[in-house]
């Protein structure tokens, strides 16, 4: 969330002393998993724990943003620093994607290898005759024994896709307000990043609103066998995602207003861009595989 | 032939957005090149969205549904 100017020498690390912030969030996490570990294991004090421990966790965000924003703007960071920066980014991206790679490989894995094979394709014909219950692969299904009930689908011409459209929107507002920003045209800037954070909220609410249609309408859930338990988890990550870039769109809009970045040096703003083309691109592959292909 | 045209069409924006990153990484904001890529991504992305719109209204391909 910082800046470089050179103002330091290049070959000195700026390193902060005595900042509470690490044993806080240490402190933050600790108490969230421990919490949510009591929560699972029915113990009273569990979902309190979780309450506190996220508060305290979004107190040292807001407080160790605030620190790393003030030193960048007080000029103490230098090109080394702006090259970790840089290189935590890549390895948050490559975090990021394999994360999203794992949920993705399993939802094709299903769909390519572990359904056809229920059904007795290729030499998993035995498998078939021995299940004897006629089952049918084909995809979208929730397998044999049709875990969860019958259900129906969301088609893609409805949410789904206008939520793309909202996303792809958002994705050129992000743009134009990028070059304004390397073109050193503010208002534009601060407009259209108002606009971005905004149709990434728009997104999460109809997200939320298509939830609530397949639980009532599709008898679609969590619980829908193969279907539901990756169509679920694939949907919600990417939707927290959005939530998470669009809360970080917000704070580099409100730092854009206070005149920080200049058209060379922003690469908080880089970064928060670039990961906001990334959940675009993540929204997309969604769409085409899990609506479409 | 149209899903491999998608799935082409998605691979080039995959490529562009990892081309960004890497400007990212490597000019430090002062090369206009980490910009042009991702304006190049999201072009290919409203391509990719038409595409499917036009494929879907020719009846070339079909969403999921429910059998």
């Amino acid at each position: 969330m910082a800046h470089a100017p050179t103002t330091t020498a290049s070959d000195k690390y700026y390193v902060p002393h005595g900042s509470p912030w690490p044993i806080i969030g240490s402190v933050a996490l600790f108490t969230t998993v421990g919490g949510a570990a009591m929560w699972l294991n029915h113990v009273n004090a569990g979902p309190w724990l979780v309450t506190a421990g996220l508060a305290l966790l979004i107190f040292m965000f807001i407080g160790w943003f605030g620190v790393v924003i003030r030193e960048s703007e007080g000029r103490l960071y230098n090109e080394a620093v702006d090259r970790s920066f840089r290189m935590g980014m890549m390895w948050f991206i490559f975090s990021e994607v394999m994360f999203f790679a794992g949920f993705f490989g399993a939802l094709l894995y299903a769909r390519q290898f572990s359904v056809p094979w229920l059904g007795g394709e290729g030499t998993k014909l035995l498998t078939a005759v021995v299940r004897g219950d006629n089952f049918e692969a084909a995809w979208p299904t929730n397998g044999p024994g049709q875990i969860g009930g019958e259900f129906t689908t969301i088609p893609a011409f409805g949410l789904p896709a206008i939520n793309t459209a909202i996303l792809l929107a958002s994705g050129v507002t992000i743009t134009i307000a990028h070059h304004a920003l390397r073109a050193g045209q503010r208002q534009v800037l601060n407009l259209f990043l108002a606009l971005t954070f905004l149709l990434g909220f728009l997104f999460v609410y109809l997200q939320a609103t298509e939830y609530i249609e397949a639980y009532t309408h599709h008898n679609l859930k969590l619980s829908t066998g193969i279907y539901g338990s990756t169509f679920f988890p694939l949907t919600a990550f990417h939707g927290f995602h959005v939530t998470m870039g669009a809360i970080m769109l917000v704070v580099v809009w409100l730092r854009c207003l206070k005149g920080h970045f200049t058209p060379t040096h922003h690469f908080a703003f880089e970064g928060v861009a670039w990961y906001w083309h990334f959940v675009d691109v993540v929204w997309l592959g969604l769409f085409i595989f899990v609506y479409w292909l | 032939m149209t899903r491999l045209l998608i799935l082409g069409c998605l691979l080039a924006i995959v490529l562009s957005l990892g081309s960004a990153l890497i400007s990212l990484v490597r000019n430090k904001g002062e090369s206009s090149r980490m910009v042009q890529a991702l304006t190049l991504r999201i072009g290919l992305s409203v391509l990719l969205f038409v595409l499917l719109l036009v494929a879907w209204r020719l009846g070339w391909i079909e969403p999921h549904v429910t059998r």
